[in-house]
């Protein structure tokens, strides 16, 4: 299994992609928290809602986190994760992989390992990034962040799980695949196309229940909600994680290289 | 290090790509592994290496390469031309192959020096040559000092330098009692690199021997004497056929035998000499039967065109 870490890490540290998509996942969203607070803060000023689950609202997630920025940081993000089996069968570097490890257990369990790490620490630094992009923004609009530390630190935790929900989603797709495109556009266009039409379907025949059920647009609401609600949305991304994570491990053992 | 391959087999759908194949890859010799296009060498090499599932078993000194902690130090591989990321260096590419056995960085400016890429080895390979590729291919299989080695092909797009160069150190390296196995599809080539050679054809071993001992089993006896049909008349069973006015080519018996007899009965002999078929010959006629993707013959095609 060391060995497989070790030959994980300079995989990932050794492609120029791995450092632009972590330079992209870390401005991109703080750049847009930072232009959206200083629109918007008048709305926090005031005590006023811009909108559901927008700033001012009573479900606006604290510290300049939203699910738009998460949503962006994600789909920045899910190309790490789709690169870990993607660049492999793409270019035929499984077969070198496996014959230099011949033992798949540990090569998926050092993948799937080293994508959560990349990913857990980058996403640290973006949240953390939004919430300095928030702060300056509020101040430049001459107002500051009205949320409680505690709240701030739950919904950020939530954000880092939903990040990593994404990148994982997109991992196992492509390891499913073994098409890295496929794997990088299901999480994205299901979470910024297709689930939000379903949703608004949703709505009009008044079916309560497909906010847990979708597996991208739960994620997603987790951030925008607080509680118990937040962590049960949480808990559903996470059975649909194992859905697709489970079979591509199996069928990764199975399969030929 | 030895390599026993023990009843691999695989199928794709109906057709049976290999089909129980058995043969052992001894150490200190150059195994050539041959057959046709389609005869199933690649599948098999990735049986051999757990890369494909199928049926059967390799042994590597009689143990499965999974029971070894670093099995990038007890086969080296380069089974496709291209095998690495365009965008990752040279350099990176093999720095990442050498985590497995915990490899010091000289060793892979070592290789890189050897295979001739040190002064390429931070570029990114997505505009290496297709000998370029092979080199590098070979630098990351040779990496760990393996006990054996496997390439498939690996003297496509190789020039002339090159391919003498592969054959050389291919020979030194198995002269250190490693076990090297190597497919390909320039015939002369590997007659001149190999001492053991494995055919198959249709997924099933056709012939496994030296190269000798191979190419002897195709040869003849050809004899020019004073009196050819009394000398062919006097071999009976033997199969002989007459060449020009004087001469008889006689398979399955030595050049001794053949002398003997003619000096027995007064015979004069103006020339005896041992015939052995090119691997080429011998190829052709092992796999006549076995070649999956067989052009149309000339004759066929030009009749078909007119």
């Amino acid at each position: 299994m060391s060995a497989a870490l070790r030959y994980e890490w300079v995989r990932t540290i050794t492609v120029r992609s791995t450092w632009v998509l972590v330079a992209l996942g870390i401005l991109l969203p703080a750049a847009l928290t930072l232009f959206v607070a200083w629109a918007t803060s008048d709305f926090v000023a005031s005590g006023q809602s811009a909108g559901p689950g927008g700033p001012g609202s009573e479900n606006f997630a604290p510290f300049g986190l939203s699910g738009a920025t998460v949503l962006l940081l994600g789909s920045l993000l899910v190309t790490i994760g789709a690169v870990a089996f993607g660049q492999e069968y793409r270019h035929g570097l499984i077969r070198v992989t496996l014959s230099v490890l011949p033992h798949r257990n540990a090569v998926f369990a050092a993948k799937t390992l080293m994508v959560i790490v990349v990913t857990v620490a980058t996403a640290i630094i973006a949240i953390a990034a939004i919430a300095l992009g928030n702060y300056i923004g509020l101040a430049i609009g001459g107002t500051s962040d009205p949320t409680t530390l505690s709240a701030g630190l739950q919904a950020q935790l939530r954000a880092l799980l939903v990040v990593v929900f994404f990148v994982l989603v997109a991992m196992a797709l492509t390891a499913l695949s073994r098409n890295q495109p496929l794997g990088i556009l299901i999480p994205i266009v299901g979470a910024a196309v297709v689930e939000p039409i379903i949703t608004l379907i949703a709505q009009f025949q008044e079916w309560t229940w497909i906010d847990w059920v979708l597996p991208f647009n739960g994620a997603i609401a987790s951030v925008n909600t607080t509680g118990a609600e937040a962590w049960g949305h949480l808990g559903v991304s996470a059975i649909w994680l194992a859905a697709v994570l489970i079979p591509a491990w199996v069928l990764f053992n199975r399969r030929d290289a | 290090m030895a390599i026993d391959v023990q009843g691999i087999g695989k199928s794709f759908g109906s057709t049976r790509a290999v089909d129980d194949l058995s043969f052992h890859v001894p150490d200190g010799v150059v195994t050539g592994f041959l057959g046709p296009n389609g005869a199933g060498k690649s599948t098999a090499m990735r049986l051999m290496l757990g890369l494909d599932r199928g049926e059967g078993a390799t042994l590597y000194n009689g143990k499965t390469l999974k029971a070894y902690p670093h099995a990038s130090q007890v086969v080296g591989t380069h089974l496709d031309a291209r095998p690495f990321l365009p965008g990752r260096s040279a350099r990176d590419h093999l720095r990442m192959l050498a985590t497995d056995a915990k490899l010091p960085g000289s060793r892979i400016d070592e290789v890189l020096d050897i295979v001739g890429l040190a002064e390429v080895a931070k570029k990114r390979p997505k505009g290496f040559s297709l000998g370029m590729a092979q080199r590098l291919g070979l630098a990351g299989a040779i990496l760990a000092d393996p006990d054996a080695l496997m390439l498939d092909e690996p003297a496509n797009g190789l020039d002339p330098q090159s391919i003498q160069w592969l054959r050389q150190f291919l020979k030194h390296y198995a002269s250190q009692g490693k076990a090297v196995l190597v497919s390909s599809h320039l015939l002369s080539e590997m007659q001149l690199m190999a001492d053991h050679i494995v055919v198959i054809a249709a997924g099933k071993l056709v012939a496994d021997g030296t190269v000798d001992e191979l190419t002897s089993l195709r040869g003849d006896v050809l004899v020019r004497c004073d009196d050819a049909d009394r000398l062919a008349g006097l071999l009976g069973e033997v199969p002989v056929r007459r060449e020009g006015i004087d001469g008889v080519a006689i398979n399955g018996l030595t050049t001794d035998a053949v002398g003997r007899i003619a000096f027995d009965n007064g015979i004069a002999v103006y020339e005896l000499t041992k015939r052995t078929a090119s691997l080429e010959d011998t190829f052709f006629e092992l796999t006549g039967e076995g070649q999956q993707f067989a052009f149309k013959s000339v004759d066929s095609a030009e009749g078909g065109a007119s």
